[in-house]
Parts: structure tokens; sequence; C-alpha cells
């Protein structure tokens, strides 16, 4: 007689579960062991690659700000300097310092919002609290300097829309010091809470030679202590002008990554305000950019380090004002399909939000 | 800085060396690129970063384009191969990269280009998808948009 095996057992994960975004993946489990999980990616899949080519290189600015919602500079940061470099535009200094400050402000504004979810999944309420009113004073600035609250639509080719306010110096230090206090907040409730500790110490261990083979990037691979960076390895705009240090951490266990993000924090706090003080006179765009430019026959290759990691443009350019192929690296990508269901593997089922959270993927980064 | 390098990838390979951008790109042939792959390996390539396949419609070829980083040298390397439109198979690097893995099924998904080798050339982005792989070229996009949402006319 045939009996059903009843040893093994496969639930969803997602795609409308509080604390996996829009991801969907099946685990299947042996009692609240987890055997194998299988990641099924897509329902955030909105065809971007293929959108920018019917798109000109100024209407595809606005465009990319979605692909991570979370991180939306970082997104611009990458296509404008692609497209500088097909369309062959240079962007005045002061444009560069101020497209660096912003991105870092994002780098923050995202990171926020992490501890944020991650303090909410792991049943932290009050943690989530306060890191949605540090996200939201961010936003705030993110209007004032820009006009969007989170889709700032605010690099265009040749530099940015407009210049900083006069104002921005003190928005920032009154930015900084709430952010500052409210880290001490975040230390006793989450990153020094023994509670919290013990969910997050050895698991979803990721050793340095396997982080690199699954196509970790940024902080998940600085975690298992790869002193890597794009922004120093290989500089982009201003960075090599600026003075900051590269986090690592040793174990690769979650914990070791959310210490990562969080000490990120400060050194992206620390970048704004030397660049505040580095910040030159001048133009703030090239006024040679025109809504028709056309671009040379000729291809580029564009690197930069987001708060989730390497975030990659392939642009290939045919002579006419849009693109004709656009790829987007999208640091989430491996995180969540190969990172994940490595890390996950022999879990158990409660460590999942721990070791999800801990990899801080974008679901509508890997989908695009 | 990418002198020798180059020595060691021309040596015995037939490949055109260029730059994109600031980087160093080989234009190999697609029979070869297992060999030109674990040659860049082992010289320290380790990182995966990204694979793009561009369809270029007129010349009747895909180009597929291999991303890798070295974490110990700080370098970028790119190499290129290019596959007719009609048959294109390429052996995977899964063997050499797990990241390989979904790249590889992205691509095949976008462009109908097959990996040989690999384990899982199954959908991985788009739901119930029968028609033509979308990222092509000769997809209409405005084509479909219309008998999608349209009915097929639309004034």
């Amino acid at each position: 007689m045939k009996t059903q095996d009843t040893s093994f057992f496969t639930i969803p994960f997602g795609p409308c579960h509080p604390s996996s975004g829009h991801f969907h993946a099946v685990l299947t489990l042996d009692g609240e062991q987890i055997v194998n999980v299988e990641p099924d990616p897509g329902f955030l899949h909105r065809g971007f690659e293929k959108l920018m080519e019917y798109r000109t290189y100024l209407q595809n600015a606005p465009l990319v700000d979605r692909i991570c919602i979370l991180d939306p500079f970082a997104a611009e940061l990458g296509y404008v300097n692609a497209s500088e470099q097909v369309l062959g535009i240079d962007v005045p200094e002061r444009g560069r310092f101020i497209r660096v400050i912003m991105a870092e402000l994002g780098r923050i504004l995202s990171h926020t919002t992490w501890i944020g979810v991650t303090a909410m999944v792991l049943g932290q309420d009050s943690g989530r609290n306060i890191a949605f009113g540090d996200r939201e004073s961010i936003i705030r600035i993110n209007e004032i300097v820009t006009g969007g609250r989170i889709y700032p639509c605010f690099f265009i080719p040749g530099g940015v829309r407009r210049d900083l306010p006069d104002e921005f110096p003190a928005l920032i230090s009154e930015l900084f010091k709430r952010i500052e206090k409210n880290l001490e907040q975040y230390d006793y409730l989450i990153f020094n809470n023994d509670t919290f500790r013990l969910r997050l110490e050895d698991v979803g261990l990721l050793n340095a030679e396997n982080a690199i083979d699954y196509g970790a990037t940024g902080p998940n691979l600085r975690a298992s202590g790869v002193k890597a960076d794009v922004r120093r390895d290989d500089p982009y705009e201003v960075y090599e002008q600026l003075d900051f240090d590269i986090i690592t951490q040793e174990k690769g266990d979650a914990l070791a990554r959310f210490m990562c993000r969080r000490m990120e924090m400060e050194e992206s706090m620390k970048i704004v305000l030397d660049a505040l003080d580095k910040i030159p006179d001048g133009d703030f765009k090239n006024k040679k950019f025109r809504p028709t430019s056309k671009a040379g026959e000729t291809e580029t290759y564009f690197c930069l380090e987001s708060a989730r990691g390497e975030q990659c443009y392939h642009m290939v350019a045919d002579g006419t004002d849009k693109p004709y192929r656009v790829k987007v690296r999208g640091p989430s990508f491996s995180h969540t399909l190969v990172e994940f269901p490595k890390c996950a593997r022999n879990a158990t089922i409660a460590d999942i939000p721990a070791i999800y959270w801990s990899l801080d993927p974008c679901p509508a980064d890997v989908d695009r | 800085m990418y002198e020798k390098l180059d020595e060691k990838i021309t040596d015995g390979f037939e490949v055109e060396v260029s730059l994109i951008g600031k980087y160093r790109t080989y234009q190999v042939d697609s029979e070869v690129i297992t060999e030109i792959a674990s040659t860049l390996k082992n010289e320290g390539f380790n990182h995966l970063s990204d694979v793009t396949v561009v369809d270029y419609l007129k010349q009747g070829e895909f180009e597929v384009i291999y991303h890798l980083w070295s974490y110990g040298k700080k370098q970028r390397v790119i190499v290129k191969t290019r596959l007719s439109r009609e048959d294109p198979v390429i052996k995977t690097l899964t063997p050499l990269w797990t990241s390989a893995h979904m790249h590889e099924r992205e691509n095949h998904e976008m462009f109908g280009v097959v990996f040989d080798g690999h384990t899982q050339l199954t959908p991985l982005l788009l739901e119930d998808w029968e028609g033509m792989p979308p990222l092509k070229k000769d997809f209409d996009s405005r084509q479909f948009v219309l008998d999608t949402f349209y009915g097929g006319e639309r004034e």
C-alpha cells in the first residue's frame, strides 16, 4: 500500500507576509528544521530594462528611482553616471558633491528603514516606531531639497536639478543630533539587547569564501571579514577626497551583519559632514545637457556602492536619444536568490525573519 | 596594470582586447568561454558580478557579457562573447561561481539563451509566460500592450 510521506511538508513564505516584502519562497520543513528553500521572485517585476529602451536619457532618470524604493538615490546616481559617459557630458564639482551628500543621506534612510522593519519582525515595536520617526525626518529633508519625498528624481545627466538650499547645513546638524540620540536608543533596545543578540548570534553563518562565491556584496560581505567597498576600491564621484572608514566584522552571522549596518550609519554621517565642509562654490549642473541630447555609438559600465552593496549599470548606446540596452545589477538579486536559501538551510523556522532581514533584501531590486 | 593579465589571456586563445569605460574587456570565442573564465578565476577574479545579454538584431547576434571583479587585485574585467540568434547556446559557468546560477536563469528567461549544463533553466521572474522572451529586440511591446489590455486595437 502506498502511503503519503509525511516527514516533510512545505509552507509558503510571502508574498503577503509582513516580514517578506513582496518576495515568495517555498520552505520545505522537517518538523521545525528547514530542509530546502526554493525562491520564487517576480511579484514586483515591472520590466524596467525594457521600458528604458523606449524612453530618452532624461525620461529614464525618474524611472530608475523605482528600482529600489528604499534607496532611490543610489539607483539614480548609477544611471546618471552611466548616461553621462555615453553622452560625453562633464559634471561640475559642486554637482558631484551634492550627489554624494544626497546618496549618503539615502544610505542612512535605507538603514533606518531596515532597523525599523527588523525590529518589527523580531518583535520590538518600540524600535520600529523610533526608526520610522527617523526615516520621516530624513524624508522631510528630501522634500525640502528635491521636492519629492520617497522618489526624489533629483539627479539628471550633467548634475542635479537644483542647488542645496541655504538652510541645508542647519537641517543636517539638527537631523544628525536626532539620529545620534536615537542610535543610543537602538543600542539599548536592539543591538545591545540580550534577547535580540540571542536570536542573532550564530544564525545564518556565512564565511568569506562562500560569501564571495554566492555573489554577496556590501555590508553582507563586509560582515564576513572581507574589506571591500566600491567607494574605496574603485572610487567614483568625489569619494577619493572624503574621509571615512570601511566597517568590517569577523564572524559572518546575522549579528555581524546587523552591527555592520549600524556602524555604517555613523560613517555615512561622517561623509556628509566632511562633504559639506569641502563643497566648492560654482555651478551645480552642466547646461550642455538637453532633453534631446544624443549619445555616441558606445557602451559603458558603471559600478557604485549602494546601501545594500554593489549596484552596476551596463549601458549600450546606438547614437540616438534613447539607450539601446540598459542592464541593472542590483545587489539584492544575489542576496535574496542565492544567499538567503543557502543561509536558511538547516536553520529552524523561527530563525527565518532574523536571517532574511540580516541580509536586508529589497524585492523590488530583485525583480526590477 | 593589465599587461600581465593580457599576456595570460591572449596566450593560446584568440582574444580581442579593448576597454569599456575604464575597464579591460576581452572579446572571446564562445567555444572557449569555460577555459577563459577558469583562467581568470585562477588569476584571482573571484566575484562574478553580473551576466548580461545584449540583442544585436541587425547583426543577428546575441552578445553575452560577464562582469568579473577581483577582491585581491581590486580590478574589474569584462568578458564578451557573441552567439548566433538562431541557435544561442553557451556553456554554463555554474561550476565556477554559484552566483552564476540565478543570473543565467534570468537571461534564459529574458532572451532565450541556452546555458548548456545548467540544471534549472525554469521561469524566474515572469508569470505564465508563453510568448517570445520579452527583452529580445523583435518583441513588440506596443503590440503586446494592445493585445493584452485593449483587445487588439485602440484609436
